[in-house]
């Protein structure tokens, strides 16, 4: 009987979720419909030049079949042009009035209370309504994940200073919101490099972390490094790499030494950090400590010290030509890497191949960049050599291992 | 004794069947509970930005020249920042489809590269004068696995991705495809975004089959994501991967019943750090390709479970190992029963209802996967949706049982050629 009355049990779910499919299905058909017949009405040529008032009176009937929070939706997106917007809009205004869309961004308890709080923030946001400022204060606080990201992205776009305030604010309360808040701090218009500064020295390390990172594009402030200096020895290793990559902005003497020792930090992201850091300084001095970080274990690291050399330019060569000989393989491999990408390989085949008399000791070179990876693809070279060099480039590089294939 | 082996066999089919319901359960309630909803859209900014990754997209392709070049020029259309896309043409010979040689203006040019992978012979590299962002290689024979490493072999970038020639997707796709890999550029080695195979015009009994397994897929790597249940890759799949990866764990195999799934099993295994190599689920479809039929469809279970079979001892995917033992269950629980009944141990009603607990079960978890598949691209309206809808007990009838020697043949393989049954040779 278990398996007679399980079989009937299992067909009476199956109909019923196959009916919560339909009934889902027709809601979203119904949607649809409305939704594209009050678009196709108001951007009609008949109703596109009329006044607000008159485009909504001629749209109400198709308006008032819809639901609340399907105008909603239409209101809050951006997509939809601006006229179009301003009767969605002013239909909700006179439907309940603009007490009921401030009441909805306000608070919310139920599922579809919340989604109608994200619709009426972003059309209060979106219409530079008075209160704006004050209910996405209170979404940052609502503790909900979806509501908490759409007003922090409409903070991010307002272009109030109060906004950059409530961001910041937001951050000293939640600082575990630290990865959506600071990318719109960053590119809020609005300086708020002296808040910062006083979370240098905050006992929360997520607060020291985002002080840090928020404070890159602040390097011309005077004395910001050395405020920055003593972090790069922080219990925290988020917070050390946060100073590498803002002492890695703001340069300088000062910078550079400290950068210099967390190149032997004992976490591999802070290591990565430094030498990505010292890369964009263009630090050709200190090219050798940081091919050191090409046998380093860690992946990240070996790739960080790569790209580092890389952005030093061809200045790095003889750093990179004594790499090649390093007992290590990742070095070496590292190495080679970096001598492709600089483009100094190409000018080294040319030159030896163009030479009357070619270096031994020069092509063995170029054969062990070859074996350890450094040359990928080379391309064009033969032809670039011109008609003289060109058939010694290609003796040259059929001599150090690469495979030919050929145009005829 | 009788009564003995009576009570060892109902309870091995009353685990069977309990373990079952429990799994269709569970993944039912999920897809309803997270179903409908659409994933936030990534922001653009996020993956087209000046820090984005460069990527080298690669093409195999064989004797038809056509969808190759509608390939080509779809990808040519991506909205990714930076990318270059290589085209491996196989046909044993040097002549490249003059197809591709007028529209791209290719030319020869005489080449140099570093063989990292070994690979069937190179006839010729062509460059476009009009698209500097193409390459196109004609070489030997020496199938698919081959064609993607000498693609591997040239490429230049950082992170690589093979992309069949049947594959239909948007100009965003590979901007959601690399976006796990933006997010965590220091672990993640591979990314796997599922592709849906669907129909193309109307749906045929045999394509809405197909199309239903095609959404189980996509349902089971969304919730594996969400519960961290570990996940590869789905039997349709295209995969963003780290190219020195690739290299250092020898490119790959001809031999593999499933190179990409072979390669992520071997990537996961080979550090001792499970951290430090982390293969993500992309978590939204790529693109679409057309349902491939019936044979296609058996010789993927084939394909599939082999692959399966093949990595079992070093798969730690608790995913992968449940896709493994369900339908061994199944077939369990249904050969338990019928045995029962011709013995007498229960009754031939109850043996029809256990087909009915069978297709209703499964039809339970496909209607999950249609309401969790949401509002994505290409939805079926009301009338085709019903028509799906009661579509769905009958898979588990008529369309598993043709599967099912599919997967028959791949553990018959398997045991062949790697298990218990493998025949080594005498000196």
């Amino acid at each position: 009987m278990l398996l007679l009355y399980s079989s009937v049990a299992a067909a009476c779910a199956w109909a019923l979720v196959a009916l919560h499919a339909v009934a889902i299905q027709r809601r979203r058909e119904n949607a649809a419909a409305a939704r594209s017949g009050v678009l196709g009405e108001l951007q009609s040529e008949e109703l596109r030049h009329l006044a607000t008032n008159e485009r909504l009176a001629r749209t109400r009937p198709r308006l008032e079949a819809m639901s609340r929070e399907l105008v909603m939706e239409l209101a809050a997106d951006r997509s939809i042009p601006e006229p179009v917007t301003e009767v969605l809009v002013q239909h909700l205004i006179n439907d309940r009035g603009d007490n009921r869309l401030i009441s909805d961004a306000s608070a919310h308890r139920t599922a579809r209370e919340r989604w109608r709080r994200m619709a009426a923030l972003q059309i209060l946001a979106h219409r530079d309504h008075p209160s704006t400022i004050e209910l996405l204060a209170a979404a940052v606080e609502s503790g909900d994940a979806e509501v908490t990201a759409v007003a922090l992205f409409l903070l991010g776009q307002c272009a109030d200073a109060r906004a950059a305030d409530v961001l910041f604010d937001g951050l000293m309360r939640r600082p575990d919101l630290g990865p959506k808040i600071a990318p719109h701090l960053d590119r809020s218009p609005h300086s708020i490099a002296h808040r910062l500064r006083g979370l240098l020295s905050d006992a929360n390390p997520e607060l020291r972390l985002w002080a840090a990172t928020l404070l890159a594009k602040y390097g011309h402030i005077e004395g910001l490094d050395r405020e920055l200096v003593p972090l790069a020895d922080d219990a925290d290793p988020r917070v050390r790499k946060a100073v590498a990559h803002a002492l890695g902005r703001i340069g300088g003497g000062v910078a550079v030494d400290r950068l210099r020792c967390l190149l032997s930090d004992s976490c591999s992201f802070v290591r990565a950090q430094a030498a990505r850091a010292l890369g964009e300084l263009e630090r050709v001095d200190l090219a050798a400590e940081v091919a050191n970080l090409l046998g380093d274990e860690n992946w990240w690291v070996r790739q960080a010290a790569k790209e580092s050399l890389q952005l030093m330019g061809p200045d790095v060569w003889p750093v990179v030509m004594r790499c090649l000989e390093h007992r290590d393989r990742f070095v070496r491999n590292g190495a080679a890497e970096v001598f492709q990408n600089l483009g100094v390989l190409d000018s080294l085949i040319v030159m030896e191949a163009a030479s009357d008399n070619p270096s031994r000791g020069k092509i063995d070179l170029l054969r062990r960049i070859a074996a350890a990876g450094g040359v990928g693809f080379t391309e064009s070279l033969v032809e670039r050599a011109g008609p003289v060099v060109g058939p010694r480039v290609r003796l040259l590089l059929e001599t150090i291992g690469l495979e030919h294939v050929g145009a005829c | 004794m009788e009564e003995l082996l009576r009570t060892i066999v109902m309870s091995l089919a009353g685990a069977s069947m309990a373990s079952l319901a429990a799994l269709v359960l569970l993944v039912t309630v999920g897809a309803v509970w997270f179903g409908g909803r659409r994933d936030l859209p990534a922001d653009p900014d996020e993956t087209t930005s000046r820090f984005s990754k460069p990527v080298s997209l690669i093409v195999p392709f064989g004797p038809d020249p056509v969808q190759a070049a509608d390939t080509v020029r779809s990808l040519l259309e991506l909205s990714y920042p930076e990318f270059e896309v290589i085209v491996v043409y196989e046909n044993g010979g040097e002549t490249t489809p003059r197809a591709l040689l007028e529209e791209w203006h290719l030319e020869a040019k005489e080449y140099f590269y570093r063989r990292s992978l070994a690979t069937a012979q190179v006839a010729r590299i062509y460059r476009s004068r009009v698209e500097p962002r193409l390459l196109v290689v004609a070489k030997a024979h020496g199938g698919p696995a081959d064609a993607v490493n000498c693609g591997i072999n040239l490429a230049r970038f950082q992170y690589v991705a093979a992309v069949a020639t049947d594959i239909r997707f948007d100009k965003d796709a590979l901007a959601r495809a690399m976006l796990p890999v933006v997010r965590n550029p220091a672990n993640v080695v591979a990314v796997s975004h599922h592709v849906e195979r669907r129909p193309v015009r109307g749906v045929s009994a045999l394509e809405a089959f197909e199309w239903f397994a095609s959404m189980r897929a996509l349902l089971f790597e969304r919730l594996s994501s969400r519960c961290r249940a570990g996940w590869l890759k789905a039997a349709d799949a295209m995969v963003v991967w780290r190219r020195d990866a690739l290299v250092a764990a020898g490119g790959f195999s001809s031999r593999a019943a499933d190179p990409d799934f072979d390669m992520m099993v071997r990537l996961q295994t080979r550090s001792s750090d499970a951290s430090a190599l982390h293969v993500a689920a992309g978590g939204q479809p790529f693109g679409w390709r057309p349902a491939g039929g019936l044979r296609w469809a058996r010789a993927s279970a084939t394909s599939r479970q082999l692959a399966m079979l093949q990595s079992a001892t070093r798969n730690r995917s608790f995913a992968s190992a449940l896709e493994l033992l369900a339908p061994f269950v199944q077939a369990l629980w249904l050969l338990l029963m019928t045995a029962s009944a011709l013995v007498g141990w229960i009754r031939p009603l109850d043996l029809l209802a256990v087909g009915v607990l069978l297709s209703f079960g499964s039809a339970l978890l496909t209607t999950g996967a249609l309401i969790a598949r949401g509002s994505a691209p290409d939805a079926p309206d009301r009338a085709m949706l019903a028509r799906l809808l009661l579509l769905t007990p009958l898979d588990m009838l008529l369309y598993r049982p043709a599967l099912a020697r599919g997967r028959a043949a791949g553990v018959w393989t398997w045991l062949r050629t790697s298990g218990p049954l493998r025949i080594i040779p005498s000196d």
